[in-house]
């Protein structure tokens, strides 16, 4: 039985770990495509040519996401034979999902202001 | 080279596999330490493990050769998407961290998930789903509304006549 324990460990580490170095090496080399993650759609308006705004809402989700993501990591290596995974904080809670919150509310704003600058063109027409 | 050729020169590999992958469990059933229930027991336990790890090794060789196409995993119309990201790097924390944690403690017992972790995923999960809501939603109708009719000519009483 030991052989079959460590056999199916070394299995998951292939293919959990080969999964996620194929993952982060496309992400890196270009494969999957992060152009425009930290920028808003083009309002209707706006030329093609012009360059596409930066988006605070999405800078600050990504800093929060990645604080999060990593102070969670640190506290499973540090002590990773735990019984059950470590509890996050109500407060990174709090944080994450205010982070959130603010992204959806800017979505919410640019679909509004798309909606309306379609519904005006309609009625122009 | 035509698909079905690429399909006949799949098959051959694949015969191998289980072939020797039968053989092999047959030889632990049969010459294999203990009673005939742990044999059983063993041989069940190593087929699962070939079988998943020939599954995941076939995707990931698929993901490598680019037959399973990962280039638009975080893209939404064309551009990369932060509720995507941020739902991918969740999902491999957790899932790193759960991993960590059962190699740690020698396969002894699944680690127990705290309230507050399933919140943080439903979080992130739940951002991803409004997010395509909202993006579905401010899509505008490409035709557009039908165009209102004009109003038809008003007659004039007493108007027009000789």
């Amino acid at each position: 039985m030991p052989y079959l324990l460590r056999a199916a460990r070394l299995e998951m580490i292939i293919l959990l770990g080969g999964l996620m170095i194929v993952v982060a090496s496309k992400v890196f080399a270009g494969g999957i495509g992060l152009a425009g993650l930290l920028t808003v759609s083009k309002r209707p308006g706006q030329s093609p040519n012009e360059p596409a705004e930066f988006s605070p809402a999405r800078a600050q989700m990504l800093m929060a996401t990645l604080l999060a993501a990593m102070y969670y990591l640190l506290q499973v290596i540090n002590n990773p034979s735990a019984a059950s995974l470590p509890d996050a904080p109500s407060t990174l809670v709090g944080v994450l999902g205010g982070s959130h919150a603010i992204y959806l509310g800017g979505k919410v704003q640019s679909a509004w202001d798309l909606l309306t600058a379609s519904q005006n063109k309609h009625s122009k027409e | 080279m035509s698909e079905n050729g690429k399909d006949a020169k799949l098959i051959i590999p694949q015969v191998i596999m289980v072939v020797v992958f039968l053989v092999a469990a047959f030889l632990i059933a049969i010459y294999g330490p203990g009673t005939a229930k742990s044999r059983l027991t063993m041989t069940i336990g190593y087929a699962l493990l070939v079988l998943i790890f020939l599954f995941g090794m076939v995707i990931l060789v698929k993901i490598i050769r680019g037959n399973i196409d990962l280039s638009t995993l975080l893209s939404e119309d064309g551009k990369a998407s932060m509720s995507r990201f941020q739902l991918l790097v969740f999902t491999f924390v957790i899932a790193l961290s759960l991993f960590l944690m059962v190699v740690a403690q020698n396969g002894a017992k699944f680690p127990e998930i705290p309230a507050n972790v399933l919140t943080l995923l439903g979080i992130s999960a739940s951002t991803y789903a409004v997010s395509k809501g909202i993006q579905a939603g401010s899509k505008p109708d490409p035709n557009g509304p039908p165009p209102t009719p004009p109003p038809p000519p008003q007659r004039t009483i007493g108007g027009g006549g000789v």
